[in-house]
């Protein structure tokens, strides 16, 4: 690995670590719509955990998660960005019952969140994720932020559940989850 | 159940010589989602880091970003441009920079494509940015070229751009 990162910054080529970076699971949500994307028995063989969710959605409202089924109020999220015509908006919330991921709208228009969840398996301690979100879904209502949660508990994770705040998943939202390994 | 390798690089461009304007990968397909890395260097003037999507140079492009330099912000949006917004004006004439954009799902025909872009300006200097930004192409159709640009100016010789494909299992 070290000679990968030396060579990105002896010659300008991004790296690669061979074999590294592994499709565990993609869900396309078909043509009855879904109320959520879940991805179960995640293997605890990886480092980290990448997930690339795609969101159509059947009304107004948020894209959320929650792990490992846990619905008590054991979330906190924040975020920085930029919402419709507001200029840089900040805000965040505690004691949630499920992270925050982004707005959305009923649109053709897919919102994007792309979303890294490091040392998942850990046992040790609180899990904490980063994500980047965004969508130009209408002019009324573009998004576009950097995101991060907190899931208060030490236990691996071991599901993700990904849905929207009311509504359902439209058909064509599409969530491909990743694991990373380490050396 | 893993199915084995899945980030695989597409291709690289080092840009050579002085007449270099944009840089386009073609022939795109097998692939679930895109990722793509461009490191700039310092352009002749400041210039916007541009994305087009299968040759469309119409106005069929809307964006929304936000940046930030240290001590103050800005955003910015707009709609029906020809293009897609990797980063305002954070390609300058002294720096760097390392963009990383996002496109998921791209050979989908059913939906529009979104954009998601992370660019960074790092300086020792106040000249030190970041930025992010979603854009919308109005197409349905799947992507099989990704062209990078620099609204026309000169990409200079050290840039260096690789597009990645991701497969979903």
């Amino acid at each position: 690995m070290l000679n990968i990162i030396a060579g990105t910054f002896s010659t300008g080529t991004p790296p690669v670590p061979p074999n590294s970076y592994e499709s565990i699971a993609t869900v396309t949500v078909g043509s009855g719509g879904a109320s959520f994307i879940e991805f179960t028995s995640i293997p605890s063989t990886f480092e980290h955990l990448h997930i690339r969710y795609s969101c159509l959605n059947s009304t107004t409202t948020s894209s959320l998660m929650q792990v490992n089924s846990d619905t008590g109020s054991n979330y906190s999220y924040h975020y920085l960005g930029r919402a419709g015509a507001a200029s840089v908006v900040a805000g965040g919330g505690s004691t949630q019952s499920n992270i925050f991921l982004g707005n959305t709208q009923a649109d053709a228009i897919p919102m994007v969140h792309i979303i890294d969840i490091l040392d998942y398996k850990n046992t040790n301690k609180y899990k904490t994720i980063r994500l980047l979100s965004g969508g130009y879904q209408s002019a009324y209502a573009p998004w576009v932020g950097l995101l991060s949660g907190l899931w208060q508990n030490t236990n691996a994770i071991t599901s993700l559940k990904l849905y929207p705040g009311s509504g359902t998943l439209s058909q064509y939202s599409k969530a491909t989850l990743y694991g990373i390994k380490g050396v | 159940m893993p199915a084995g390798s899945t980030y695989t690089p597409i291709a690289t461009t080092t840009i050579s010589g002085s007449s270099t304007t944009q840089v386009t990968f073609s022939s795109i397909s097998g692939y679930t989602d895109l990722v793509c890395v461009a490191n700039t260097a310092p352009l002749a003037n400041i210039a916007v880091l541009q994305v087009r999507f299968n040759n469309d140079s119409g106005d069929n492009y809307s964006y929304v970003q936000y940046s930030g330099n240290g001590s103050s912000s800005a955003t910015t949006t707009d709609t029906a441009q020809n293009y897609a917004l990797a980063s305002g004006t954070l390609l300058d004439t002294t720096n760097r920079t390392m963009h990383i954009m996002y496109v998921n799902d791209y050979a989908n025909a059913t939906t529009y494509k979104t954009l998601l872009t992370r660019g960074n300006r790092a300086a020792n200097t106040s000249l030190a940015a970041v930025s992010e930004s979603a854009s919308i192409w109005l197409n349905t159709a799947a992507i099989t070229s990704y062209t990078i640009r620099a609204g026309g100016e000169i990409l200079p010789a050290g840039s260096t751009f690789t597009l990645y494909g991701l497969l979903g299992a």
